[in-house]
C-alpha cells in the first residue's frame, strides 16, 4: 500500500529531525567527518561541504532555556536563548567550528556569547556578508568575506577547498533544492499528498543529515508523492508566512493543521525561502556563491533593500498560491520581523487578504490561547466564505 | 424541541443562555466557582432550564464557547468566545463595530465588519495584567470588597502611577505606596488606569470603530468604564448582563442551526 | 518609617542644554520653512558630515530622550503602536517611527497637547549611523524612510570580530563615508565643503575633548558630577556639535566641576557608594532616579552609555583628517567588540573611578547593550570583587520600570556593598 510506503519513505527524516544532534553526533562518531555549523541565513553550507565536512545548521532544540539564564535576558528571541543556554550545558561541544552570520544584533550577540563561554575546541567565525545591498561594491565585498570565510573552513579542515570540489557541491545541494522544490510543489497543487509538519521535517533533516543520503532519500520521497493521487480540497487554503530564523515547533503547526485548515504553501525558513534559489554552475564557483547570496528575488528583513520588499513579496506569493487567507508567524522578539511587519499588515489589508498573526515563543506556552485565536480566524473565513 | 442553548465555561464562571426561536432570552444562569469543570457547567445549564420550565430535550441545538469549550461532554459543538462575543454584542447593540471584553483572566477586542462579523481581534490571555484577576489582587492588597473599587475609584483627582505591564509589579507598587501613605482613593484609581492603559493598547492593535461596547465581569465596574470613555474619546454601550454576552452569542449560533 | 529622600546637586550648566536643544530643533524648522532639505539621523558621524553638506540634521534620540525626560514620551510611542509596531521593539526605535507618522501627518495627535514638541519637518533623507553597531538602527532607518518616501542611507561599521579585523574594518568605513559625502552632493546639488567639515571636526575635538576632562574629573572622591549630568550632556557632544555657544558651555561646566572640586562639593550630599551604570540611561525616570541614588548616599560615577560611546578617543581626532577622526570613533569602541573586549573597557572605568558596585539596567527593548550584562557582572566581579545588581526598565518605554523593585534592589546593594566593607575590616 503507498501509505506504508510513503510511512517508510519518511522515517529516516523524522528520525533526524527528531534528534537532529544525535544524527550529527552519530555521523562523527562513526569517523565519517568534522562537523561545522552555520546560522541563518544566505550562510553557503556547499563551502563546508566542498572541504569535506559535514554542514549543519543550527537548530532550536525543544528543552527550555535554564542554564541559559545564567548568560541571556529573557527577552531575547528564542533561537538566540536556545543557542546560549546549549553552549551553557555543554550542548555544542561537540561541533568542531561554528559560522554565525552577522544579520541582526540578538544573532551576533549569540555568536559572541557563544565565543565567551565554548570552549577553544569549538572555533568560531562570525561571517559579515552585506546587510546593505544598495551599498558600492557589494558583490567585491561578499566575494571578499566568502573567501576569508573558505580560509578558515580550509583552516578548520587542515586542506584546501578546490574550485572543482565546490562546483560539485554546488551542483549536489542545486539536485536537492530542487527536488524540494518539487516536493513542495506536489503539495501545492494537493496539501493533502504530505502533512505540513512532514514538509517542515524533510527540510529539517536536510540541514543535518550528509547531503549525498539526503538528496537519495529526497529522490524515494518525490517518487512516493508523485504517486498519490490529487485529493479533493477540505478545509480552508492558507499561506504559513514567517519565522525567518527557525521553523516553528511542530506542536504549533500541528495546532494549526488540527483546525481543519490545508497549508498550500508558506515561505517559512524551514519551507520555501531555504531552497528557494539556486547557485550557478558556470563560472567561478565562489562567484556564483556570491551571486546566489546577493539575489533579491526573496526578501529577507534582515538586510536593506531599499522598499520593505517582503511586504509586496507576500501579497504575490499568496495570491500566485491560491490561498483564502495567511497566518503570520512571528518568533516573540525578532526584530527584523516586527519591524516589517506593519508594512505586511498595510499590503494585506489592501490586497483584501485576511490573516492572523501569530506570535511565538521558544518555550511553548499559551497553546490553547493559539488554539482559540486559530479557531476564531477558521470561523470568521468560514462565514465571509456563505 | 424549538430552543437553541449556549453555554460559555470560564475559567472561575460557566454561564448558560437559552433562546427561543425568535431569539428571545427566556433565562440565563451565570455558577461562579473555584474551579469550573464539566459539573459547573452542566449546573448553570441545568438552572436555566428550570428557570425557564424547559428540560433538556426542548434544546434542539447546543453550542459551547470559553476556555472549558471543548472539555465538556456535552454540546453539539464549539465556537470560540471571540466570534461568541461578537454575536451576542451585534444582537444586543446592532451595529456595534468595536466589542471590548475583560473576563476573570484575560481580555480582548474584537473590531466588527458593517455585517456584524468579526473583522479583526486582538487578545490579552498571557497574564492576568489587566483583567478581573488584576483587580482581585489589588483590592486583596488594600482590603477592599471588589464591588467598592470602582466607585472609589472615581472620586480621587490625583491616580497614582501604577505600572500596567505586570500584576506583580503593580502589587508591589501598591503596597509601597500603602506605606508611604498614599490615599487608597489614589491608588484605587491608579488601578483603574492601569488597565484603562492596557486594554486601550489592546484596542490600538485592533482599530476603533463606533459605537463601542463592552462585555465580561469587569464591565460592572464602572471606574473602569470611565476610564476607557476618556481614553477612546467615546461613550461605552454596557449590558445590563455583560457576563453573558459570550454565552448568549453561543445561543443565537445555535438557533441558526436549528431545522 | 519616614523615608529620606535627597536631592542631587545636579550641575548648573547641564541646566542650560535643554534650552540650547529646544533652540536648534526650532532652528531646523525655520531652515525647513525656508526650503531647506533636512537629514533625520540616529548617531554623531552622519552630523559631523550632513553639516560640511551644510544642511540641517535632526537627532531624533535628542529629541526623544529630551521628552521621555520630561514624561512627555508616550504620543510617539502611541503613534508606533497604531501603525502595528509591538512594544517588545526597540523603544528608540518607536519613537523615531512615531515622529516621522507626526511629521506626515499619519497620526492625531491629541488636541490636549502641545503639537510643537512633536511636529518635526519630515526628513529628506535618513542617515543610520548606530554608533555602537547596533543592526536595529537599519531596521529603524528603513522603516522611518518608507513612512516618509525616502531615501535612507546606512553607514554602518563593519564589526571587529578579534583585533585582526580593525585595519580592514577601518578602511571600509571610510569607502562607506566617501560613498556618503558622495549622497550628499547630490541631495544638495552642491561640491562638498570640506573645509566647513574640518572646522567642524575641530568643534568636536574641543568638545569631546572637554567632555573627557569633565568626566575624568568624576574620579575625585566624592565626585562633583554624576553619570546622570553625563547622560544629559550628550547633546554637546551629539546634536549640538559644531553650534555656536556649545564649546562654551562645556568650558563653563568644567570650571563649575573644578570649583566643585576645590569646594569639596560632591554630586551627592553624603557619598559613601560610587556606582557603575550598565545599559542605555531609563530616560523617563532620570529626575526619579538621581533622587534614589542620592538618597542612599551613592553616586553613580560613571557608566557605559555616556563614557564608552560619542567619540571616547579624543585624542585620535585630527581636524585635517575628518574621515579617519570618525573610523576610529566607531571601529572597536563600546560594543563594537567582543565580550572580552567590552569587559576589558569596563573593568578600567571602574578602577579609573573606584567603583564600589554594579547597577545593570536591564533596557528591555534593547538587545544590544545588553548582551554583554553576564559577562561583565562575572569579568567584573572576578576581577575587581564588586557585587552587582540587576535593575528592570528601558530607555524610553516607562512600562518596563518599576519603582518598588527598583528600591528593593538598589537597597539590597548598597548593603551588599556595606557587608563586604566590614568583612574587608575584620
Amino acid at each position: 500500500m503507498s501509505d506504508k510506503r510513503l510511512e517508510r519513505a519518511l522515517a529516516p527524516f523524522r528520525e533526524a529531525a527528531a534528534r537532529p544532534y544525535d544524527t550529527v553526533k552519530a555521523c562523527k562518531a562513526s569517523g565519517r567527518t568534522q562537523v561545522v555549523g552555520c546560522s541563518p541565513m544566505h550562510f553557503p553550507e556547499e563551502l563546508i561541504h566542498a572541504a569535506g565536512m559535514l554542514p549543519v545548521v543550527l537548530q532550536e532544540t525543544e528543552e527550555p532555556v535554564t542554564e541559559g539564564f545564567a548568560h541571556v535576558h529573557p527577552f531575547f528571541c528564542g533561537i538566540t536563548r536556545n543557542a546560549i543556554d546549549l553552549a551553557a550545558r555543554g550542548g555544542l561541544d561537540f561541533f568542531d567550528g561554528l559560522i554565525y552570520s552577522d544579520i541582526c544584533i540578538q544573532n551576533r550577540n549569540a555568536a559572541l556569547s557563544l565565543k565567551h563561554i565554548l570552549p577553544k575546541g569549538v572555533r568560531m567565525a562570525l561571517a559579515q556578508f552585506p546587510t546593505v545591498l544598495s551599498r558600492d561594491g557589494v558583490f567585491e565585498d561578499t566575494l571578499r568575506e566568502l573567501g576569508k570565510v573558505r580560509g578558515f573552513i580550509e583552516n578548520l579542515a587542515g586542506r584546501r577547498i578546490e574550485d572543482q570540489a565546490l562546483a560539485e557541491s554546488i551542483r549536489l545541494f542545486n539536485r536537492n533544492r530542487g527536488l524540494l522544490r518539487r516536493l513542495f510543489d506536489l503539495c501545492r497543487e494537493s496539501p493533502g499528498r504530505l502533512s505540513m509538519r512532514d514538509r517542515q521535517i524533510v527540510v529539517r533533516a536536510g540541514m543535518v543529515m550528509p547531503r549525498e543520503e539526503y538528496g537519495r532519500l529526497l529522490a524515494g520521497l518525490a517518487t512516493e508523492l508523485e504517486a498519490v493521487e490529487p485529493m479533493t480540497r477540505s478545509g480552508q487554503p492558507l499561506f504559513l508566512s514567517g519565522h525567518l530564523c527557525q521553523g516553528p515547533k511542530l506542536d504549533i503547526v500541528d495546532l494549526i493543521e488540527g483546525t481543519g485548515v490545508e497549508i498550500v504553501d508558506d515561505d517559512l525558513y524551514t519551507g520555501r525561502r531555504y531552497f528557494a534559489l539556486d547557485a550557478e554552475t558556470d563560472g567561478p564557483p565562489l562567484e556564483a556563491l556570491a551571486r546566489r547570496i546577493l539575489d533579491r528575488t526573496v526578501p529577507v528583513p534582515t538586510r536593506s533593500d531599499g522598499e520593505m520588499g517582503w511586504a509586496g513579496y507576500l501579497v504575490d506569493r499568496i495570491r500566485q498560491s491560491g490561498a483564502r487567507g495567511a497566518i503570520l508567524l512571528i518568533a516573540k522578539y525578532c526584530e527584523p520581523h516586527l519591524f516589517v511587519y506593519p508594512f505586511m499588515k498595510a499590503a494585506l489589508a489592501e490586497a483584501g487578504i485576511p490573516y492572523l498573526m501569530l506570535e511565538t515563543e521558544h518555550e511553548v506556552v499559551s497553546l490553547e490561547g493559539m488554539r482559540t485565536r486559530l479557531q476564531a480566524f477558521v470561523e470568521m473565513l468560514d462565514r465571509k466564505a456563505i | 424541541m424549538t430552543y437553541a442553548a449556549g453555554v460559555d465555561i470560564g475559567s472561575l464562571t460557566a454561564k448558560s443562555v437559552i433562546v427561543d426561536r425568535d431569539c428571545h432570552v427566556v433565562a440565563y444562569r451565570v455558577v461562579q466557582g473555584l474551579i469550573v469543570d464539566e459539573a459547573a457547567a452542566s449546573e448553570s445549564l441545568s438552572l436555566a432550564l428550570a428557570e425557564a420550565g424547559l428540560d433538556r430535550s426542548d434544546i434542539g441545538c447546543l453550542v459551547t464557547t470559553g476556555y472549558g469549550r471543548s472539555m465538556v461532554g456535552f454540546g453539539d459543538r464549539n465556537v470560540t468566545e471571540i466570534s461568541c462575543h461578537a454575536r451576542g454584542a451585534h444582537f444586543l447593540f446592532p451595529g456595534v463595530r468595536t466589542v471590548m471584553d475583560i473576563g476573570g483572566q484575560d481580555s480582548k477586542v474584537i473590531s466588527l465588519s458593517p455585517d456584524g462579523g468579526v473583522g479583526n481581534f486582538a487578545m490579552n490571555d498571557k497574564c492576568a495584567a489587566g483583567t478581573g484577576r488584576f483587580l482581585e489582587v489589588m483590592a486583596q492588597a488594600l482590603d477592599l470588597p471588589i464591588s467598592e473599587m470602582g466607585p472609589l475609584s472615581l472620586r480621587s483627582e490625583a491616580p497614582a502611577s501604577i505600572s500596567s505591564i505586570c500584576t506583580v509589579f503593580a502589587e508591589s507598587e501598591v503596597i509601597s505606596l500603602k506605606a508611604r501613605g498614599r490615599s487608597r482613593l489614589d491608588i484605587v484609581a491608579g488601578i483603574h488606569e492601569a488597565i484603562g492603559r492596557r486594554m486601550h493598547s489592546l484596542v490600538k492593535q485592533v482599530g476603533m470603530g463606533r459605537p463601542v461596547a463592552m462585555s465580561g465581569g469587569v464591565a460592572k465596574n464602572v471606574g473602569v468604564v470611565r476610564v476607557l470613555e476618556r481614553l477612546m474619546g467615546t461613550d461605552i454601550l454596557r449590558p445590563p448582563e455583560p457576563q453573558i454576552v459570550g454565552a448568549l452569542g453561543a445561543a443565537l449560533f445555535a438557533r441558526e442551526a436549528l431545522a | 518609617m519616614d523615608e529620606i529622600i535627597k536631592e542631587p546637586n545636579r550641575l548648573e550648566s547641564v541646566s542650560k542644554i535643554g534650552a540650547m536643544m529646544i533652540a536648534s530643533f526650532l532652528e531646523i524648522k525655520e531652515q525647513a520653512a525656508r526650503g531647506s532639505k533636512v537629514v533625520w539621523a540616529n548617531g554623531l558621524p552622519a552630523f559631523l558630515l550632513a553639516r560640511g553638506a551644510g544642511l540641517p540634521v535632526l537627532h531624533a534620540e535628542g529629541l526623544i530622550a529630551g521628552l521621555a525626560a520630561k514624561g512627555l514620551e508616550k504620543p510617539l510611542q502611541e503613534a508606533a503602536e497604531e501603525f502595528g509596531m509591538l512594544p517588545d521593539c526597540c523603544s528608540y526605535a518607536r519613537s523615531f517611527i512615531g515622529l516621522a507618522r507626526i511629521a506626515r501627518g499619519d497620526f492625531a495627535l491629541n488636541p490636549d497637547l502641545d503639537p510643537t514638541l512633536y511636529r518635526m519637518p519630515p526628513p529628506d533623507l535618513y542617515v543610520n549611523v548606530p554608533g555602537a553597531g547596533c543592526g536595529t538602527g537599519r531596521l529603524w532607518g528603513d522603516s522611518v524612510a518608507a513612512i516618509c518616501g525616502v531615501p535612507a542611507f546606512h553607514l554602518e561599521p563593519r564589526f571587529n570580530w578579534d583585533e585582526s579585523d580593525q585595519a580592514y574594518n577601518f578602511e571600509d568605513y571610510i569607502r562607506q563615508q566617501k560613498q556618503f559625502i558622495g549622497l550628499l552632493e547630490e541631495v544638495t546639488g552642491r561640491p562638498y565643503d570640506w573645509d566647513r567639515l574640518r572646522e567642524v571636526m575641530g568643534h568636536v575635538k574641543k568638545a569631546v575633548t572637554l567632555r573627557q576632562e569633565i568626566m575624568d574629573l568624576c574620579a575625585h572622591k566624592p565626585s562633583p558630577a554624576s553619570f546622570f549630568d553625563m547622560a544629559a550632556n550628550i547633546g554637546p557632544v551629539c546634536h549640538l556639535v559644531g553650534l555656536p555657544g556649545t564649546v562654551g558651555l562645556l568650558d563653563d561646566m568644567k570650571q563649575e566641576v573644578e570649583q566643585r572640586i576645590a569646594q569639596g562639593v560632591g554630586s551627592v550630599p553624603n557619598e559613601r557608594y560610587r556606582l557603575y551604570w550598565d545599559g542605555i540611561m531609563t530616560w523617563p525616570k532620570l529626575g526619579v532616579l538621581g533622587r534614589k541614588f542620592a538618597s542612599l548616599d551613592a553616586c553613580v560615577v560613571a557608566g557605559a552609555y555616556t563614557h564608552l560611546l560619542f567619540m571616547p578617543r579624543a585624542d585620535l581626532i585630527d581636524p585635517d583628517r575628518p574621515l579617519e577622526s570618525i573610523a576610529h570613533n566607531l571601529c572597536g569602541i563600546g560594543i563594537n567588540c567582543d565580550f572580552n573586549g567590552q569587559v576589558d573597557h569596563i573593568v578600567n572605568l571602574c578602577e579609573k573611578f573606584g567603583i564600589d558596585g554594579l547597577v545593570m539596567s536591564e533596557t528591555q527593548t534593547c538587545r544590544a547593550f545588553n548582551s554583554h550584562s553576564f559577562a561583565v557582572m562575572d569579568g567584573v566581579g572576578r576581577r575587581l570583587g564588586i557585587p552587582a545588581v540587576t535593575i528592570g526598565g528601558d530607555s524610553c518605554d516607562e512600562r518596563f520600570y518599576s519603582d518598588a523593585q527598583t528600591d528593593t534592589r538598589l537597597q539590597a546593594l548598597v548593603e551588599t556593598i556595606e557587608a563586604r566593607r566590614k568583612n574587608r575590616l575584620r
